[in-house]
């Protein structure tokens, strides 16, 4: 075995300790490796020459203290779907799936909700837009007929088709405020996800 | 086959003594012992983490050869530890030679 692979076994070993110990057991067995090999071993040999990984790591997570132990168990996150964990997700199903069911029903209206906004604002717009142009078209063929109801109606319209393309460019903006909203609601929520997994 | 706690103090001791003579590293102090008291590398470590912890010595880092190597170097409570462990054997000899020279066995024959 070479020196590099004896003390990646041993890291890998020595899991439970904190990992300032770990590291510190795994310099410290470097460095007799180097001391041996300076002395005249092979590498080979001085790997070779100690005890194996196993009995290494468990005399030194036998002298840790418990409660080193248990702080670091604690601190390291578990694997995410246990034996345990099925159990509890199948008995609590009553519990926690009209919880969901809801939570996941209000986040959604409330996604509806913005969003009907936006698309009510844009209708108006676009209604605003269409009537405008329409008085104005009105206005026109009349002006001849009763020039004060026509020239009022092309005056409307063409007040209804400037508000039009005002509004126009704030419900837009509105939307555009929205997809950012929700596309850092997005990057939150994952990157709360890679956080818990990671647990570091 | 001695006790393990016994061992352990002796060992402990041994690796003061060795270290109230000069400041030394994981392999020499091993090699230096390897007459007196069966030790290896394995063993050694954790009596020396045993040792930082109770203040019986401090740790300093020597570059050599491109790579780092941790010196040991003795504390004054270290030293109190070597003397204590003088005195409490000076009583264990005292026994040792009580049983040794037969105890009171002589007068009651």
């Amino acid at each position: 075995m070479s020196k590099s692979e004896f003390l990646e076994r041993l890291a890998a070993e020595l899991g439970a300790l904190p990992q300032s110990e770990a590291e510190k057991t795994v310099a410290y067995y470097s460095e007799i490796i180097d001391d041996r090999c300076e002395d005249g071993m092979t590498e080979a040999e001085a790997v070779a020459s100690l005890e194996d990984v196993k009995t290494i790591a468990s005399r030194i997570i036998c002298d840790t203290p418990m409660q080193v132990l248990v702080k670091e168990r604690m601190r390291k996150p578990r694997p995410y779907i246990t034996p345990l964990v099925i159990v509890l997700l199948i008995i609590g199903a009553p519990v926690w799936l009209p919880l969901l069911i809801s939570v996941v029903s209000v986040v959604f209206s409330v996604f509806i909700a913005l969003w009907s906004v936006v698309v009510s604002i844009f209708a108006a717009v676009f209604s605003m837009g269409v009537s405008g142009i329409a008085a104005a078209v009105v206005g026109f063929a009349s002006v001849s007929g009763n020039f004060a109801r026509g020239i009022f109606l092309v005056g409307a319209g063409l007040v209804c088709i400037g508000l039009a393309a005002l509004a126009f460019f704030g419900a837009a903006a509105l939307a555009r405020l929205y997809v950012r909203l929700i596309r850092r609601a997005w990057r939150g929520i994952k990157r709360a996800f890679v956080k818990k997994e990671d647990g570091k | 086959m001695m006790d393990a706690q016994l061992k352990r103090g002796l060992t402990e001791a041994c690796v003061l003594s060795v270290l109230d003579r000069e400041d030394s590293y994981g392999y020499k102090i091993v090699k230096d012992l390897s007459e007196v008291v069966e030790l290896s590398e394995s063993t050694l470590y954790p009596i020396l983490k045993r040792l930082e912890a109770s203040d019986c010595l401090s740790v300093y880092t020597v570059e050599h050869n491109g790579r780092l190597r941790k010196y040991y170097r003795i504390t004054k409570t270290g030293r109190l530890r070597i003397e204590e462990f003088l005195r409490d054997w000076e009583s264990v000899l005292k026994v040792y030679t009580f049983i040794k020279e037969g105890g009171g066995r002589n007068e009651q024959v």
